[in-house]
């Protein structure tokens, strides 16, 4: 596995060498002051000290609104993904990772999305260990970690001076071997000192008990929890919108004579109307109900399809809850 | 290259039947545009597709028609929601997009050498009529042991596909018993719900396998009625609706548990279905 460095200072030169094979994006600050994936060439400078952005960068790969098909004149016709190469500088590794649980869904093998499967095949992830973890993170609980890999397909990791470069995948190695005349192999000093400081971010984290949830899950389809838990959610969507692994979607039409498209949009299990059937019959009814297919979804269903809870303790749906809902702390009450 | 999973086949509307008085159901009979699309589509009974309008969606119903039939689909749909509402609007020669075929069929490996009882109610008959068209297909019958069918409605004018109930009674190798709620003055057979008749006739549950379709109230009671007939949760097959969209185990919505009706289902057999959580 190709390990490399490269100092700091000479980020922006790296980041313009990959630019020559498309587009490159990079953590920087928007009109908000908040640091967010942006465009290399267009914004100002790159920043490496953040905790992650408030989007989770799940939009490259399953864009909000994505056209599956044309219509002309009433006829039916595919679209095509441009094909632009894509890099994603400074994915935290809880989204990188978000990415393998996206994948298990959209590229299962027996009816592959290929709309997902273009726009994850044009882009290369590079990913960086995250230093500044939140009081809301917990991704150590959910199988990840700061400095984990897992998902991209290079890890940085910031140091003092330099950025170490861990390619992770084939892909991650390609990018590396093209941009070689500006890397220097990695010294056992700066490896030494990558890990030190994943170990330190690593104990800000404080763990939480999901261990064991799918477990506990079973035993809990009739607990009290669910009823009490989502007396306050106002069902607004933000916890599924912003997080990385949340992929549920709804597909309508925009057509005007005979002529429009028909469109992906993301949507979300705490809508009323998203189980509700021609018939009014809604197997979903209430908040109850929905918030426990969240909850179930998350962390029994899908280990017990994909073998992992989709869920990377990144955080967002804590931090940005207007209502302040802690799936932590509903997984507390579940009981033992 | 594997077919966009989200493209549909192009397709006409060939037949538009009215099935039912209160003309609320129809039956709508499509034909590929492109023949090759006919030997693409390969499915069997118990098997759904989404169809497509361009401008209103897509919906999810089953197929009514039997593969052993020509290269024509039937899907018998009632008028419920937007889409239906829509297509109800359209006659024959009108384009239509098909997607599929979708999901898991009727478990025909396990049918194979076993008695068959056939319990439907109302316009949830749809893939029971392919599912016995393809039994009494010539090539087919032999396989399977003897045929009970118990079909009912409301009242007589709500009973479908009446000229094939008409030739399956007059046929000795499957035996088609018909009931409504409430007979009107031309009515001569049984009276009541179906499973008034399912406890008057007592099929045995020996190597048999039951199929239910229905409205859930008839489910509840023909699995109650199929039980005490001593008829083992695994050898009862149910065929459950959701509502979908992408039909293919992505969007999210169709779930039972950890179980997508979609591509899991949309037939279970009601063994399957009591490991599931009861949220349908």
């Amino acid at each position: 596995m190709t390990e490399k460095q490269i100092t700091r200072t000479d980020l922006d030169k790296l980041l313009g060498f990959f630019r020559e094979r498309g587009a490159v994006y990079a953590p920087a600050k928007d009109e908000a002051g908040d640091v967010a994936l942006t465009e290399v060439g267009r914004a100002a400078s790159v920043v490496l000290a953040y905790t992650n952005f408030r989007l989770s960068p799940k939009a490259f790969f399953f864009p909000q609104n994505q056209t599956l098909l044309r219509f002309n004149d009433g006829r039916a016709e595919e679209v095509g993904v441009i094909d632009r190469a894509t890099v994603l500088f400074g994915v935290r590794p809880c989204d990188a990772r978000a990415l393998l649980a996206l994948d298990q869904v959209f590229l299962d093998g027996h009816q592959d999305d290929p709309y997902y499967a273009g726009l994850r095949a044009r882009t290369t992830v590079v990913a960086l260990a995250c230093m500044r973890p939140a009081s809301s993170c917990f991704c150590t609980s959910v199988g990840g970690g700061p400095g984990d890999g897992t998902g991209s397909d290079v890890l940085a990791v910031a140091l003092e001076t330099d950025l170490l470069l861990r390619a992770q995948t084939p892909k991650g190695e390609e990018l590396l071997s093209f941009a070689a005349d500006l890397l220097a192999d990695a010294m056992p000093a700066a490896v030494k000192e990558a890990q030190e400081r994943i170990r330190a971010a690593e104990n800000k984290i404080a763990p939480v008990e999901v261990a064991n949830s799918a477990e506990r899950l079973r035993k809990a389809y009739d607990s009290y929890v669910w009823e009490t838990a989502s007396q306050k959610c106002l069902g607004c969507g933000t916890c599924s919108f912003l997080c990385p692994t949340c992929h549920c979607f709804d597909i309508t039409d925009e057509v005007r004579g005979g002529t429009g498209r028909r469109v992906r949009t993301w949507d979300c299990c705490a809508y009323a109307l998203f189980t509700l059937q021609a018939s009014g019959h809604n197997p979903r009814p209430t908040p109850k109900e929905r918030w426990r297919q969240r909850i179930m979804h998350k962390f029994r269903y899908a280990v017990e399809n994909f073998d992992r809870p989709f869920c990377m303790g990144c955080g967002r749906c804590i931090r940005n809850c207007p209502v302040s809902m802690d799936l932590r702390t509903m997984l507390k009450e579940v009981g033992p | 290259m594997a077919r966009n999973p989200y493209l549909p086949y192009s397709a006409r509307i060939d037949e538009v039947v009215v099935e039912n008085e209160a003309r609320d159901i129809k039956t709508f009979r499509l034909v590929f545009e492109d023949p090759s699309s006919a030997a693409e589509f390969r499915y069997l009974p118990g098997q759904f597709a989404e169809l497509s309008l361009p401008g209103v969606g897509e919906a999810p119903f089953g197929i009514a028609s039997s593969p052993t039939e020509a290269d024509y689909l039937l899907f018998t749909i009632k008028r419920m929601g937007l889409f239906t509402a829509e297509l109800h609007s359209l006659e024959a020669g009108t384009d239509i997009g098909v997607r599929g075929p979708m999901g898991k069929p009727f478990p025909w490996d396990q049918m194979a050498g076993k008695n068959l009882l056939i319990v439907g109610g109302g316009f949830a008959f749809t893939t029971l009529r392919a599912a016995i068209k393809y039994i009494l297909d010539p090539a087919n019958r032999t396989q399977f042991g003897s045929v009970l069918v118990i079909y009912g409605a409301r009242v007589p004018g709500e009973l479908m596909y009446k000229e094939a109930l008409a030739e399956w009674q007059a046929r000795d190798d499957i035996d088609v018993h018909l009931t409504v709620d409430k007979a009107d003055k031309s009515w001569t057979q049984h009276e009541g719900v179906v499973t008034t008749v399912l406890q008057g006739l007592k099929p045995s549950p020996e190597n048999t396998l039951a199929l239910v379709c229905g409205p859930p109230i008839m489910i509840r009671f023909a699995l109650l009625s199929l039980g005490s007939l001593g008829f083992a949760d695994d050898a009862i097959v149910l065929s459950l609706e959701m509502r979908m969209k992408c039909g293919i185990g992505k969007c999210g919505r169709c779930n039972i548990g950890s179980k997508y009706v979609c591509k899991d289902g949309p037939v279970f057999t009601y063994q399957e279905l009591r490991a599931l959580p009861a949220e349908y």
